[in-house]
């Protein structure tokens, strides 16, 4: 088998708070082959964007660290690199999309000259600068007038767009989308979804989607890695986790999805909510709003398999 | 079959006219061109609509924070300031200086509840919200997402409302707590028979919750009938696209 083009282990990351760090991830382990679309689900709080932040080194340093284990890209030790080095990789061969378009562009400057300053940055020739912007805003269904625009003057649902093409300006392998529709009208959100579907396949592009939707994932990722409170309790490929889901968490996450064949019925919501970072009572993290619990779960659980590639904490 | 109608409105327009930067450029949006319709008592009616479709304005005109420049509204209730309102964001509604006692108090001294009663009548309404267990001297942003909805939800009924309007209510919250809010909606709605307006762009939410459904587009209801009609068979070509976006997974199939 060939080396995954991400590979996290034992992630660890930190934030700082005024009683002492709190831990918002607690060894992950996370693989993206080639290629693959790798999704990442889980409530508010429990390490989503910490993951990507992770991943990208994008810390406010007086606010948070990763604080142990390996991130490697392509072979590479993303925590061996400095910040020139970094610079590199951001936006060249790792993009992010987050949730917030808005919160993604320079308010004051047009659209086009934020795109073309991307590509110029990584060393695109000045004369196809302008031509790589066209395409992919063509590429993402926008007018090409788009360059000549200022974010405020776009809806949410298209700048989402331009910063799509914003992040593929320069082909990256891999492509990290932060709740991209979450803020999104539905029709918009199903644009974006199967537009991000097209151009994975044509860009042979990887793809790392954070939701707290799995419904959004059934369509989109090859693999599904469900997150709670830090650590990782149950993955495997998409259809296992929808089909044959192990965790009670997981069971807990489907079971609370709304099915608008059956207009009318009563959905199961999970009780209780995420715990803070700051708890550290040990066991298994799920085991307060579990309701399967026993008193093997004060123990803490490893993920063990569940069947070929799929994985779980918990056998239910 | 309509049951006894609780509010009725007709031909409601508004068109808000916004003054482009240093007053240069004028433009003029029609919110609503035209929107009426009819709820009737213990009746949850979904108002559904992508963002500037105009649900907002009719909800924020039927609580009175906005006036229409015509049309008619009808009430059959008998008290003057019979509708409360329940918005998207429990972070940026709920005041996050007063702890949740505080607010419930606030709330219940505005309906005229004397300083007595009002622990008594705060916990009956916790506990109503299955939330009667919470530390009440605590702040909103000590609460998780669904439990501050809920108390948001709280605070509206302290003032016994005869009917509930509920802006996006489950929009801002995580999809697996989304069910806390609705369910807990759902209880009162069939419990104490309070007439519910329920706004949402997502048709999966208000499949959950709404007796009927007006589907709203520009300013308009292209729309509008039994929840199950509209959802199962929807005629209009707008409520058929909305029903598209609704992510279908192939591998979920309850029964």
């Amino acid at each position: 088998m060939t080396a995954p083009l991400l590979e996290i282990s034992n992630l660890e990351a930190v934030y700082y708070t005024p009683s002492g760090p709190v831990k918002a991830l607690r060894g992950v382990d996370l693989y993206v082959k080639r290629g693959e679309s790798v999704g990442v689900a889980g409530e508010s709080g429990c390490g989503k964007s910490t993951l990507a932040l992770s991943v990208l080194d994008l810390f406010d340093r007086a606010e948070g660290a990763v604080s142990g284990g390996r991130i490697s890209f392509s072979g590479m030790d993303l925590s061996g690199l400095d910040e020139k080095q970094m610079q590199g990789i951001r936006g060249k061969r790792i993009s992010l999309i987050m949730q917030d378009p808005y919160g993604s562009f320079n308010p004051v400057i047009r659209i086009g000259r934020q795109m073309e300053e991307i590509c110029r940055v990584h060393g695109m020739r000045a004369d196809e600068t302008s031509e790589t912007c066209l395409r992919m805003l063509e590429e993402v269904n926008l007018d090409r007038g788009v360059r000549e625009m200022f974010p405020h003057q776009l809806s949410g649902g298209m700048l989402q767009r331009a910063s799509i093409a914003a992040a593929l300006l320069n082909s990256p392998e891999l492509l990290i989308a932060d709740e991209p529709t979450s803020n999104l009208d539905v029709t918009i959100q199903k644009k974006i979804i199967d537009n991000l579907g097209v151009l994975r396949k044509k860009h042979s592009l990887s793809l790392v989607f954070i939701t707290h939707n799995l419904n959004l994932l059934s369509s989109l990722a090859d693999r599904i890695y469900i997150l709670y409170a830090g650590q990782v309790l149950e993955y495997g490929p998409a259809e296992d986790i929808f089909s044959r889901p192990a965790h009670p968490y997981t069971k807990g996450l489907l079971g609370a999805l709304p099915d608008i064949k059956t207009p009318g019925s009563r959905i199961r919501p999970i009780p209780g909510s995420v715990p803070s970072p700051a708890d550290t009572t040990p066991g298994c993290v799920f085991f307060p709003r579990c309701s399967r619990g026993s008193e093997r779960c004060g123990r803490e659980k490893e993920l063990i398999r569940v069947s070929e590639e799929h994985y779980s904490r918990c056998s239910g | 079959m309509l049951r006894l109608s609780v509010l009725k409105v007709e031909n409601l327009r508004k068109t808000y006219s916004s003054e482009g930067f240093l007053g240069t450029r004028k433009g003029k949006v029609e919110a609503l061109k035209g929107v009426g319709f009819e709820i009737g008592r213990g009746e949850v009616l979904a108002l559904v609509g992508e963002s500037g479709s105009g649900k907002t304005t009719a909800a924020k005109i039927i609580c009175g924070l906005e006036n229409p420049d015509s049309g008619l509204i009808k009430w059959r209730v008998s008290r003057p300031h019979p509708a409360q309102m329940v918005f998207q964001n429990p972070l940026y509604s709920l005041n996050p200086k007063l702890s949740i006692k505080s607010c419930l108090y606030e709330a219940l001294g505005c309906a005229g509840v004397p300083r007595g009663k009002r622990p008594a009548r705060a916990s009956e309404l916790l506990r109503g919200a299955g939330l009667e267990k919470i530390n009440t001297s605590k702040y909103p942003h000590q609460f998780s997402g669904g439990q501050k909805q809920r108390i948001a939800i709280l605070r509206a009924l302290a003032l016994e409302p005869e009917l509930l309007v509920c802006d996006e209510p489950v929009s801002a919250l995580d999809i697996s707590v989304q069910a806390q809010v609705i369910n807990f909606l759902k209880d009162i709605n069939s419990s104490a028979g309070l007439p519910i307006i329920f706004i949402a762009h997502d048709l999966e939410a208000v499949s959950m919750i709404a007796d009927r459904v007006a589907v709203m587009k520009e300013g308009l209801i292209v729309e509008e009938g039994p929840a199950a009609e509209v959802i199962t068979s929807p005629r209009n070509s707008y409520t058929r696209k909305l029903l598209d976006s609704v992510p279908v997974n192939p591998w979920l199939s309850k029964s």
